[in-house]
């Protein structure tokens, strides 16, 4: 468990080392709590795989050591895990280098087939454990050890909409064109449902994906 | 309507306050909050507004309206060339525009982002009235600058940061390398973040890993990338990020860098907890927000 502040008015909270969706609810709860109780000091709480950021509000006057007292205090409460049950979304994806950008150096590195790669994307079924960064992305968990990578050092300064991505220990989909750093393998079917659909998906939920050839790809997307 | 728009050839143009209609905790990102609040503020307090009265920003803004009636205006931000029926105008200061008169703006110089005000704010009850939109946002396709645009100052911007001490005790000399050196605004800049690059002789080999899980990001963060590059986040930036954070910027600088161009040598100037505070207070008082 780690507690700082940022800045004078932003709070850090990092519940956990490993995230896990019992983790994502507890912090939900305390977002609930502190928002009830705090709520005319605070600008925003936002959550993210295993941490918790509270923002005041510029000029709130509060008390530091109270606030942190209360994260702990609520922290510590035991949160059953409460997710609704979970919906199954299946997206299918093209793996072509065309569209893949990164998946032919990923394939050099790991000394893994492309198609070895693919496999391995494809044949897990991933849980939603954060929302956030744009309008429905998703932070999707976990892959497998061997599709683990770091981000690129430099983000690029456009991602194609419907990009699927991994970083690290994790996969997403990129709902929108946007920056961004992580390695892309590969692209979603570009449809209007599929584009509605990720604005759809939430926390808890888990989403499946499928291969396609790049024809079916270009023949089926809108 | 009380302006009636006859040439139009902004970049962007939307209307925009100090709060946000969008929920950032589902990645929405804030598109209708000022970019420079401070100009925005200045507008509303030379019309003697409430500072929450919204404004129209325009990006690279050049523009003629006509006055449907008797209308008090005041134009604050980047500096531009203003006639009403063709008699000069100073910008930040509000000035009337009769019914039936021809209000023109014109780019002049430096800065990013122009605000218009109106007496009493602009007659609509939601913000981010999207007008047009092409250069970053969440509704554009250019995130980059386009070097046309480049305006830029010869003056060095100094802008003051606080220092994330959880970064300061994992990389201090970081820290030092990144205020003693002096940083150049890239071209690649949009709402939601400036890319900064490093003048010649200054040292940019971070060796930074980036978080195994990312964190959640506010506006005037400071992202250092693997490759030492500095992000600093916008106003409409992400809402979550997997870049380490060195510091945040304080609320006027957030402003400032928001109008600097691209080529804009920028310095950074670590700030403790009582200097924030007292920075805070007296920007929020004095427009009273």
């Amino acid at each position: 468990m780690k507690l700082l502040w940022r800045n004078p008015i932003t709070l850090e909270y990092d519940q956990a080392d490993v995230p896990s969706l019992r983790v994502t609810q507890n912090l939900l709860k305390i977002k609930a709590s502190l928002l009830a109780e705090l709520g005319h000091l605070i600008d925003e709480v936002l959550v993210a795989w295993n941490s918790l950021c509270i923002r005041f509000l510029p000029t709130a006057v509060f008390d530091r050591d109270y606030v942190e007292k209360r994260v702990i205090d609520l922290s510590s409460q035991d949160n059953s895990l409460d997710f609704p049950a979970s919906k199954l979304w299946q997206f299918s994806v093209c793996y072509d280098p065309r569209l893949g950008v990164d998946i032919e150096r990923l394939s050099l590195e790991k000394n893994l087939p492309i198609e070895a790669l693919v496999q391995r994307h494809i044949e897990k079924t991933y849980s939603v454990y954060a929302c956030g960064f744009l309008p429905g992305f998703a932070y999707l968990g976990f892959t497998d050890q061997q599709l683990h990578c770091s981000r690129l050092a430099s983000p690029r300064k456009r991602v194609p909409a419907l990009s699927v991505a991994i970083t690290q220990n994790q996969t997403a989909i990129y709902p929108s064109a946007s920056p961004g750093g992580w390695q892309i393998i590969g692209r979603l079917l570009d449809t209007p449902v599929n584009r509605s659909d990720l604005l759809k998906i939430g926390l808890g939920e888990q989403i499946q994906f499928q291969s396609i050839s790049y024809e079916e790809w270009r023949s089926r997307s809108g | 309507m009380s302006l009636q728009l006859v040439e139009y050839l902004p970049e962007s143009l939307r209307l925009v306050g100090i709060k946000s209609e969008f929920d950032r905790s589902r990645g929405y990102p804030y598109s209708d909050i000022a970019m420079d609040i401070r100009s925005h503020a200045w507008a509303n307090k030379l019309l003697g507004n409430d500072v929450r009265a919204l404004t129209a920003e325009l990006l690279f803004g050049r523009l003629a309206a006509v006055a449907t009636q008797d209308i008090r205006v005041a134009c604050t931000g980047m500096d531009v060339s203003i006639s009403v029926d063709d008699q000069p105008i100073h910008s930040w200061c509000s000035f009337d525009v009769p019914k039936g008169s021809c209000l023109r703006i014109k780019p002049n110089g430096v800065g990013m982002f122009l605000y218009i005000g109106v007496e009493f704010g602009w007659n609509t009850q939601k913000s981010d009235r999207l007008i047009a939109n092409g250069l970053g946002g969440n509704k554009s396709n250019l995130v980059c600058c386009p070097p046309r645009f480049w305006r830029r100052s010869n003056k060095l911007l100094a802008l003051n940061f606080f220092v994330n001490p959880d970064f300061n005790a994992s990389y201090r000399f970081e820290v030092e390398k990144f205020i003693f050196s002096t940083w150049l605004i890239s071209e690649s800049r949009s709402r939601m973040g400036v890319r900064l690059t490093a003048l010649e002789n200054c040292h940019s080999d971070s060796k930074l890993a980036s978080l195994s899980f990312s964190i959640p990001v506010f506006p005037g963060d400071i992202q250092i990338t693997p490759s030492g590059q500095p992000i600093v986040l916008q106003r409409g930036c992400q809402t979550i990020g997997g870049y380490q954070i060195m510091g945040t910027l304080d609320e006027k600088s957030l402003s400032l860098l928001s109008q600097a161009s691209s080529g804009t040598k920028v310095c950074f100037h670590a700030i403790t907890y009582e200097e924030w505070k007292e920075n805070t207070e007296k920007f929020h008082n004095f427009f009273g927000i």
